[in-house]
């Protein structure tokens, strides 16, 4: 018998949520006032933040660097974990040059993600994050990459995976742009049955629009911050 | 890919609050700091009938499954002192009158907390999964609250509250929040131990004084009846142990390598000696006499501190063999027989974690002569000798001590204080008179820790609603035809031992227009019947395989299934899992496939009666042709086995006779075996090969196969030396084919019987064998050595072995018939799943043996 019950017969996870929720998602923009654009986001008990700089002269390329802290997982793994994350950088890179509104990115631009605590959703938080960043950063988008992610047990799916959950179920992450749900990038973890997989591809799809309206929610406030300050200061 | 389909999915926290639950746990030695989240919600229903503010219709799952159904009835149970109310058990009630909770007499409309729930599961498996199924079958109205979801009843563990107080802090703050929820009926906790409230809206009630408000419960109380530490036994206040390290000691000295931890294990022999396995050190520390043993149950979780070096002992076991030796030899590094080597023993400090159960045992009247006085009455102590040896004498108090004499009882213990030189326990049951057969073979399997209980209601509800009428459809347009070839037209009959009810398997063969032949085997299709974690899944899981008794069979799954819808009876349609070969005229296999077919079997013979239909020259219809065909072909398969160093070495079945069902055992005798014997066995051999290789090439990681690794060595070595002894006779071990060809050599002319108790003594110096998912090893590794065979697994008995139904759904999932398993993948689970099928096995050869 596992150590946690992922699913108990009155519906509910092991933390205490239906099949269909999503964990708490909160956002900030513009941490770093210095930098070109900066972002920080919580997504349950994981947490990331997010540093670009640039468009500077140079060939127009997106480059990721994903940092984890030592505090912030176990030790388990290290060298799967190392390949993850370059799999990770690669497909954020692919990702976000495609979502890029000109044909050709405005020169180089740095992203530094730092991943500051681990509970699951490394994947979505790292692309919301990055988002936020580049719009903070004004790099022209078409629209948001919203990622979350889901997975099945026996034949219900299960929105956005906490750590154990992860480590139980086959799940997927998916990154949607914009509000019609198009996806733009899909990581599949391990093997999910041919059959299961619209159902646990249209839960995550829902999970990225819920998140998509923090997001915008998130770039708006801020943004009539940032215009109020500077009808104060007169800029 | 994705339908499109929207799911109304929602942010946690619009009906919870998230709270942080920080721990620190070592991970490899490094101290980790693990955060997660845990969600407080205010949306959980009450599950009252009264109630009319909770939103029950909650869907759970996906929508359209079944909502959480409010379950406590309007009119609960009614004491004169309590009125009508809701019983709260915290968890002391329940590790100790689990049997009351299950009794038909009292406990209705019960709220078991979430908390309460994970504290029994914590410290008992059985106890959480008799409650469970008790839940499950929903006649007795409990409900399940989730009250550490729950944030009007949520309480936060302090720092360095014990397990027991926080405990019963959840217990009262969700009881005064029921109270406060539902004036209308009284919350009564029921408890064991002390507890205590200052909400006068909730009763809290010890379990001796609730139990008696409801009648026919005499024989339960008992049960709720400890040796109370008011009751000195010991009025000198003597010392007979030394106290047990504090946890924290414990741990620190594990840690440092100032003590061993380790499963102890108790001799066979002695229950005064056992020893551990450390592997930091690989080897056995001996731990020898009462004292040093100090309070520890055989498979209790010890600490370990080694006595100084010149307290080591030798083994018993050596010591015969000990005298005729130089003391040069100890130099040596290889440790044989003749060898003196100091074996370290230490004494118990610690119980780590107790793995205490219930005990079968029967009351030692030596220890209490009165009790036989028929005149006394009333409570007493007494002591009760378990059954299984390995485990002390356990003081119970009764208050039926006379009528308990030279009964079966079950007890339990609960404590073994420094005070006292028994551990101190309390009566669960009384299984009935000793030597009576229904009492004794409840014993074994309690003892054995067999699932003997009748299916419950949860599980039944999985079986077809049509019952024994259950048919296969008629109309090839049904869905259940749905990639099931039809193979009713084939002349398969089924070859069994006589009466045989739950048939697995049925074979054929016809002639193939090329020369060749076309052989199958049709086993059982179980898994159209148990789907993937239903509850009968579960149980059948648990179960493992079915024992069969002298004169009981308890199954696996429930009648229905086994002995008639999934059994391949005589001319009835079945479903089927059918593999199909074709074979040369030397048995060399052409192709082999693979299908879900319906079949209908013509005939179903014992092995006597196919070997006279065999035999009987002028019989040439189909079917005998075709069984003709199979027994050919069989040697062939069989020659080219034992040439490949196969061994013959299973022990010879033992039938026991019966005189009719009620009596006694009047006999044993030795099965003959006859040619139709091994040419079922063949045929279910290239069956269980053929699957093995299929599900490994669909899933190279998690494969449900089996291997049998060679004997070492060394445990060959005394066996071939006591054959040389006695009759001269060489025994090579270098092969197995070597093995098996010398085995056939040992034959003493005068004695027939010496040549099976040769094979006998040579299968126990085997290893077993092991279930294995396929990513654990690597393929050279997958040998099965007693088969020659480079891949093996178990397909052919999926009515009464668990194995096979994991089994069929990889091979259902390989052939495409059915979606794989969406957790197939977690091979953590099959690895407990092995742990589980070889235990369930090897209870089923011991009750053989006692039985
Ligand atoms: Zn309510």
């Amino acid at each position: 018998m596992s150590r946690i019950e992922i699913f108990n017969s009155e519906g509910f996870r092991h933390d205490g949520r239906r099949f269909d929720e999503l964990r708490n998602f909160t956002c900030t923009i513009g941490d770093h006032p210095n930098l070109d654009g900066s972002s920080s986001v919580k997504l349950g008990a994981t947490k990331v933040s997010c540093m670009v700089v640039g468009p500077y002269n140079g060939p127009p390329r997106l480059n990721f660097s994903i940092d984890v802290t030592p505090f912030s997982t176990f030790e388990r793994q290290a060298r799967k974990n190392e390949k993850r994350l370059q799999e990770l950088q690669s497909l954020l890179v692919t990702s976000f040059t495609s979502a890029c509104a000109t044909a050709e990115l405005p020169g180089t631009i740095d992203v530094r993600i730092q991943v500051l605590a681990q509970d699951g959703g490394l994947v979505s938080a790292c692309t919301n994050a990055a988002t936020l960043a580049l719009i903070d950063a004004g790099i022209p988008m078409k629209d948001y990459i919203c990622a979350c992610s889901a997975g099945i047990y026996d034949t219900t799916p299960f929105l956005d995976l906490s750590n154990a959950e992860e480590t139980d179920l086959s799940f997927l992450t998916i990154g949607a742009l914009g509000n019609d749900s198009d996806v733009l990038m899909l990581l599949l973890e391990n093997k999910i049955p041919a059959d299961h997989l619209p159902v646990v591809m249209d839960m995550a799809l829902s999970g990225t629009q819920l998140v998509r309206q923090v997001m915008d929610d998130t770039v708006r406030y801020y943004t009539q911050q940032r215009l109020a300050k500077r009808k104060l200061t007169g800029l | 890919m994705p339908s499109k389909r929207k799911f109304e999915v929602s942010m946690a926290s619009e009906s919870a609050t998230a709270l942080d639950h920080v721990s620190l746990r070592s991970v490899k030695g490094k101290c980790v700091k693990i955060v997660r989240e845990q969600y407080l919600r205010t949306d959980i229903p009450c599950r009252s009938l009264l109630c009319t503010r909770c939103n029950t219709d909650l869907s759970v799952a996906l929508p359209g499954s079944s909502p959480m159904l409010a379950t406590l009835s309007s009119a609960p149970p009614s004491t004169d002192s309590l009125g009508p109310h809701y019983a709260v058990p915290d968890l002391s009630a329940l590790t100790q009158a689990m049997d009351c909770f299950e009794s038909s007499k009292l406990f209705y409309d019960v709220i078991i907390l979430q908390s309460v729930l994970e504290q029994l599961r914590s410290v008992s498996t059985p106890l959480y999964r008799r409650l469970k199924s008790v839940i499950a079958a929903n006649n007795k109205r409990f409900v399940v609250f989730h009250n550490l979801f729950h944030k009007p009843s949520f309480v936060a563990k302090q720092p360095a509250e014990t397990f027991d107080h926080y405990g019963s802090r959840c217990v009262l703050s969700a009881a005064s929040w029921y109270a406060k929820h539902i004036p209308d009926v009284n919350i009564v906790v029921v408890s064991a131990g002390l507890i205590e409230t200052n909400d006068s809206s909730v009763t809290v009630l010890p379990l001796s004084e609730y139990i008696p408000q409801f009648s026919g419960t005499a024989s339960l109380l008992d049960s709720m009846l400890r040796s109370e530490p008011a009751i000195k036994k010991n009025p000198n206040n003597t010392v007979y142990f030394s106290e047990h390290f504090p946890t924290s000691k414990i741990l620190g000295g594990v840690k440092s390598g100032q003590l061993i931890q380790g499963k102890l294990h108790i001799s066979h022999y002695n229950s005064n000696e056992g020893h551990i396995y450390s592997s930091d050190r690989d080897d056995t520390i001996l731990i020898i006499g009462k004292d040093n043993l100090n309070r520890a149950f055989n498979d209790d979780i010890v600490a370990v501190e080694l006595l100084p070096q010149s307290e080591w002992k030798t083994e018993l076991v050596t010591l015969d063999t000990v005298k005729d030796v130089d003391e040069d030899d100890s130099n040596d590094f290889l440790r044989t027989d003749s060898n003196i080597s100091k074996k370290p023993t230490g004494k118990v400090v610690g119980i780590v974690r107790r793995n205490w159960r219930q005990y079968v045992g029967h009351i030692d009247i030596r220890s209490t002569p009165d009790i036989l006085n028929p005149t006394f009455h009333g409570i007493t102590n007494v002591l009760v000798t378990p059954m299984d040896r390995k485990i002390p004498k356990i003081r119970i108090r009764t208050r039926q001590a006379g009528s308990l004499v030279g009964h079966r009882i079950l007890v339990m213990p609960d404590t073994w204080d420094t005070d006292s030189r028994y551990p101190d326990g309390h009566f669960i049951r009384d299984l009935g008179p000793m030597e009576d057969q229904d009492a004794e073979t409840e014993a074994i399997l309690l003892e054995n820790d067999v699932q003997y209980q009748p299916f419950s209601q949860a599980v039944l509800d999985c079986l077809p609603k049509e019952g024994h009428e259950w048919r296969v459809p008629e109309s090839k347009s049904d869905p259940l035809w749905n990639k099931r070839e039809d193979l009713r037209n084939l002349q398969i009959c089924s070859i069994d031992p006589p009466g045989c009810q739950d048939i697995d398997d049925a074979l054929h063969a016809r002639m193939l227009p090329n020369g060749n032949y076309e052989c199958g085997v049709h086993i059982a299709d179980v898994t159209h019947f148990v789907k993937p974690r239903t509850p009968m899944d579960n149980e059948a899981a648990a179960r493992g395989t079915t024992v069969y008794l002298v004169d009981k069979r308890i199954d696996m799954l429930p009648m229905l299934l086994g002995t008639d819808l999934c059994s391949l009876k005589p001319r009835v349609e079945r479903f089927a899992f059918s593999v199909i070969w074709e074979l040369t005229p030397d048995a060399e296999i052409v192709s082999t496939r693979f299908t879900k077919s319906v079949i209908k079997s013509v005939n179903a013979f014992s092995y006597d009666e196919a070997q006279k239909r065999i035999d009987e020259t002028s019989n040439s219809d189909e079917l005998t042709k075709s069984m003709r065909m199979l027994l050919k072909l069989s040697k062939q398969l069989k020659q080219r086995r034992i040439d490949a160093g196969a061994l013959n070495l299973a022990s010879p079945e033992v039938s026991v006779r019966l005189e009719n069902e009620q009596n006694d055992p009047t006999g044993v005798e030795v099965k003959e075996l006859k040619e139709t014997n091994s040419l079922v066995e063949e045929f279910m051999l290239l069956a269980n090969i053929s699957v093995a290789k299929r599900i490994y090439e669909a899933f190279p990681q998690t494969a449900m196969l089996r291997r049998h690794q060679p004997p070492p060595e060394s445990r060959f070595e005394e066996f071939s030396k006591e054959l040389k002894k006695l009759k001269g006779l060489k025994l090579s071990t270098k092969s197995s084919k070597a093995i098996a060809d010398s085995l056939d050599k040992c034959i003493d002319p005068k004695d027939p019987y010496f040549n099976t108790l040769a094979r006998i003594m040579a299968t126990r110096c085997m290893m077993s064998a092991q279930y294995f998912a396929s990513g654990q090893f690597d393929y050279a590794e997958f040998r099965h050595y007693g088969l020659a065979s480079e891949i093996y697994t178990h397909f052919t008995s999926p009515i009464r072995r668990y194995a096979d139904i994991i089994a069929h759904r990889e091979l259902a999932a390989a052939i495409g018939y059915e979606p794989a398993d969406s957790r197939m993948h977690k091979l953590q689970e099959e690895h407990l799943l092995s742990f589980m099928l070889v235990r369930a096995l090897r209870v089923t050869q011991l009750s053989r043996k006692r039985g």
